[in-house]
């Protein structure tokens, strides 16, 4: 036996050092590759609300209204790109940590993970559950913070941006809307852009772009609705009913 | 009973039954890794006498981690790389090479295809090799040690680095071509 060894088996014996019990590395894997998988749905999900975001965002209102150009960064959902990112690098990092994990070439790792995440945020795009994910969200109070921020950046009538309920239609071009910070307006409208009829009824929650004619009255030239997109259905739903009622009326 | 015909799974197997057998693994790679962490740090022996006793202590805690599909060899290094990297960052301390006859093989093996004018003298040659691995990228040395002195298969320093095959290859490629470049700025030339 050479003097290492000997040196080596007294401290094992002096300090009582034992094998680590096989349970806790298997347990490390366990949980290594479980956070791996919660890492990867994360990603998702905040691949899946950046993709929300963009399809509802308050770009195209912007493009309408005389807002400063610094305000289109508000259409950039950061938290979420933020949020992926972090768990982009917890997963890759976790997966590094594994067993087996190394084995995998980054560029395998990489395609594998985005077509993953563009597949599975599409379909739950598609679907509506993001959006009704999003409705849940809403209800925190960290993320009622962030739509507030939202509400607030969308209620700029000297800007020509207003957003609020609609409390009394008169007609088409002429109803009544309460901001969200709770002043009354009167809308008349001479062009109006929006997707859907049903937008002007009472108690729906829209957002508009044009000029403020005076202190209580405006001007629209393009409105939407409030709230989270749904998905492509619906939209793709009322396209075809207006194709349909086309078809009629030729 | 003889244990030279024994496999290093089976030592490690009986390791769990009775602690005297470890010390077969450690005469076994003792000397091995004896070699190799003098090759990457270049540190002083009683340096490198705690860095083994470490390495050993650590092996015998996680036996229970070693999985006999990776070779008991490659999972050796992987710990005692991670001990040496962990030592020389917590001493605050840079590898050095040390002037050894391997060293100055690895020196033409790198830049064999290069034709380079190989007319200084050895001791010059280390010389020139420290001053080269100082400016090197770490991740291209630890490769190039491992494939130009330990003689490794890319699949053994994959297992090492803990890093895909194919990165490994990379790593090698790039780590020649940084050796060649910062060598040529030596003035040594093609």
């Amino acid at each position: 036996m050479s003097a290492t060894s000997e040196k080596i088996l007294e401290k094992l014996d002096q300090q009582q050092i034992q094998h680590t019990p096989q349970y806790i590395f298997t347990w490390r894997e366990i949980l290594l590759w479980t956070f791996f998988v919660l890492a990867t749905v994360l990603a998702v999900l905040c691949l899946t609300f950046i993709l929300q975001n963009v399809v509802s965002s308050d770009l195209e209102l912007y493009v309408y209204s005389s807002v400063p150009t610094l305000y289109y960064l508000y259409t950039i959902p950061f938290i979420w790109i933020l949020l992926c990112v972090v768990f982009c690098c917890i997963l890759y990092i976790d997966l590094n940590k594994t067993d087996t994990g190394y084995k995998f070439e980054t560029p395998v790792i990489a395609v594998s993970f985005i077509t993953l995440c563009l597949l599975s945020s599409v379909y739950l795009f598609a679907s509506g559950t993001s959006a009704r994910m999003q409705s849940e969200l809403v209800s925190m109070p960290v993320y009622d913070s962030i739509t507030k921020n939202r509400e607030n950046s969308l209620v700029q009538p000297e800007n020509g941006l207003l957003a609020g309920e609609i409390i009394e239609v008169h007609s088409y071009n002429h109803f009544y809307l309460r901001d969200f910070s709770g002043k009354e307006w009167e809308i008349k409208n001479n062009i109006l852009v929006h997707n859907g009829d049903s937008i002007i009824v009472k108690g729906k929650k829209v957002r508009l772009a044009g000029k403020k004619l005076d202190a209580d009255s405006f001007e629209v030239t393009m409105l939407k609705k409030y709230g989270i997109r749904s998905g492509f259905g619906e939209n793709y739903l009322e396209r075809y009913w207006y194709l349909m009622k086309y078809e009629e009326i030729v | 009973m003889s244990t030279e015909n024994i496999t290093d799974q089976e030592l490690v197997l009986r390791t769990f039954e009775n602690k005297e057998n470890f010390a077969e693994l450690i005469q076994r790679y003792e000397i091995p890794l004896k070699k190799y962490l003098l090759r990457l740090t270049g540190l002083e022996s009683h340096d490198i006498e705690d860095i083994i006793q470490d390495v050993f202590i650590k092996v015998y805690k996680n036996l229970h981690q070693y999985k006999s599909d990776l070779k008991f060899s490659s999972w050796i290094y992987r710990i005692t790389h991670n001990e040496a990297i962990t030592f020389l960052r917590r001493q605050k301390r840079k590898p050095k090479i040390v002037d050894t006859e391997e060293s100055w093989h690895f020196f033409d093996q790198v830049i064999s295809d290069e034709n380079v004018e190989q007319n200084f003298e050895s001791n010059e040659k280390i010389k020139i090799l420290n001053q080269i691995f100082e400016e090197m990228n770490e991740k291209y040395r630890d490769a190039l040690i491992l494939k130009f002195l330990e003689e490794k298969s890319y699949e053994e320093i994959s297992d090492i680095l803990k890093k895909p095959v194919g990165t490994i290859g990379t790593l090698i490629n790039r780590g020649r071509k940084q050796f060649k470049e910062i060598a040529l700025k030596k003035g040594i030339k093609p």
